[in-house]
């Protein structure tokens, strides 16, 4: 018990060292910047003080920061959540019948190495706002999704299958109450992982085209102004968005998943 | 005892064709299971025991020859043979009455009759307050209960066994031998019952078959006639055990100067 309490003390005592060593020399670097493009952590800190005050208010985007931050997560919703039901059943498929894995492999191993960011131009010109930036997140968070699935699917224990078929299962009740199932935590895996590319995906392609809000804009924006202390502020509130969306899929991975963890 | 043939094995072969390996695991063999008995196959390792019993439950298809199961061909798995894995298979995700219930929901009994039957398992096997536990929460000899459980839950003609004490200890072993007879002996049930252990066999067992060394077929059937409960240290156990050892040896023997 007091070797517990010594790391967490350790773990307590270092991660603050590293902060404080990691803005000193931040610090450092934007006080010898004579050019002053890097903010100090006061001014980025001040910044972000405002940000939450205000709300952004008559911040020169033409937005609330909060309209900001709506417009990104509903754009990252839509994608991720088409994504994820497009690629679910495809993964699930593919990993079960030969004929699937037949069909979308040679389309999707041509696509996946395209980062979606590549897409953007093309994006911009064929959709209509806010379906362009809604494109890339599919792209992005598809493929960590369907290849997740897949893997699930192709790593169910080939014993359950039998013991199923034993117990007398069709096809459809093996698929069902056996491979869905059993590849879930995979599954969840993919998931995790789509949503942060998605998220990337997004700021991405709201930094490059002109749109309505978002907080990619809201970057663009205020780096254009010279606002730098803002740039950095809406960099670390992307930041802690993202981290707080990975951690409530992570929250539904565990729960549903906790069967899989090995005691 | 009655003796109605139930499992018929016909010039049953099996080859496996690997890339390269031909491998003969059973050849020509000829058997019958009577109707109600408790029949134990033991044989040197890699004898062909577990895929005769993977035939008979149908995962496995017989490259030549066949198994009649109440006069009918078996030809793919089913309800109607329940099988028990030395690995316990369970669903990791069910509880222990969502196991037991697999095979029930399968058939889309209603959740009342399902209820109804999955309770009735649990006593059977003991396994009452264990009800909600996933299968991690559970020990070995548990995880083997719920898979009991499950395959009876079923209501099978017959109940295969493939090594199904083999990965528990040796205390646990024993107690789950009594508890098998017990239940065996409540449910009326045919088993088929693969173990590499004679002493396990003839523990258990009205009668045992010695596969011979790859490709397996019959090399002798014993019949034990000893009264149950049996008394694994008196003279007559050893008395049906020795003969039975020596001729397994001699196969085992066999199975390891060919490899």
């Amino acid at each position: 018990m007091k070797e517990k309490h010594r790391i967490l003390l350790v773990k307590l005592g270092f991660g603050v060292l590293s902060f404080f060593v990691f803005f000193l020399i931040w610090d450092w670097f934007a006080v010898t910047d004579t050019r002053h493009l890097l903010p100090r952590p006061l001014d980025i800190f001040k910044a972000l003080i405002q940000i939450v005050i205000t709300n952004g208010k008559g911040d020169s985007t033409g937005h609330l920061f909060s309209e900001h931050v709506l417009a990104s997560l509903m754009r990252v919703s839509y994608g991720f959540f088409l994504a994820a039901t497009v690629a679910i059943p495809v993964g699930l498929l593919w990993g079960w019948s030969i004929y699937a894995e037949s069909l979308s492999k040679p389309i999707v191993e041509l696509l996946r190495p395209i980062p979606p960011f590549a897409w953007i131009p093309f994006a911009i010109i064929f959709f209509r706002d806010p379906f362009d930036a809604v494109f890339i997140v599919y792209l992005g968070a598809f493929f960590p999704i369907v290849l997740s699935t897949v893997a699930g699917v192709k790593a169910v224990d080939s014993i359950l299958i039998d013991a199923a078929k034993t117990l007398g299962v069709n096809k459809w009740q093996l698929f069902s109450k056996v491979i869905v199932p059993a590849s879930l935590p995979h599954i969840m895996t993919g998931l995790r992982i789509g949503l942060g590319i998605g998220w990337m995906a997004i700021v991405a392609a709201e930094l490059v085209g002109v749109r309505e809000g978002g907080l990619g804009l809201y970057i663009h924006v205020m780096s254009d102004y010279g606002l730098y202390g803002n740039v950095f502020a809406g960099m670390f509130l992307i930041g802690i968005i993202g981290f707080l969306m990975i951690t409530a899929v992570t929250y539904i991975e565990r729960r549903l998943s906790r069967w899989a963890e090995i005691l | 005892m009655g003796r109605n043939t139930i499992i018929q094995i016909r010039n049953l072969t099996k080859v496996f064709e690997k890339e390269k390996a031909r491998i003969e695991a059973l050849g020509d063999l000829n058997l019958d299971v009577y109707e109600g008995e408790f029949f134990c196959v033991i044989g040197p390792t890699g004898c062909g025991k577990t895929t005769l019993l993977r035939i008979i439950a149908g995962l496995e298809s017989p490259t030549r020859g066949e198994v009649l199961l109440n006069g009918q061909r078996v030809t793919k798995p089913g309800a109607d043979r329940g099988l028990v894995f030395q690995e316990f298979a369970l669903f990791p995700w069910r509880t222990t009455r969502k196991n037991i219930e697999f095979g029930l929901e399968v058939k889309g009994l209603p959740s009342e009759k399902r209820r109804e039957i999955v309770e009735r398992y649990v006593k059977l096997v003991g396994l009452q307050g264990f009800e909600n536990a996933l299968p991690r929460q559970l020990s070995s000899g548990m995880k083997q209960r719920v898979a009991i459980a499950r395959a009876l839950a079923n209501d099978p003609e017959v109940l295969l066994m493939d090594e199904p004490f083999g990965s528990l200890d040796a205390q646990t072993r024993n107690i789950m031998q009594r508890e098998l007879l017990t239940i065996w002996d409540k449910t009326k049930k045919t088993v088929v019952f693969v173990t590499h252990s004679v002493d396990e066999a003839v523990y258990l067992a009205d009668r045992i078959v010695v596969l011979t060394a790859r490709p397996g077929t019959v090399k002798r059937i014993v019949e034990v006639e000893l009264p149950r409960p049996r008394d694994r240290t008196g003279e007559r156990f050893y008395a049906v055990r020795r003969p039975l050892l020596q001729e397994l040896e001699i196969e085992v023997e066999k199975a390891m100067s060919k490899n």
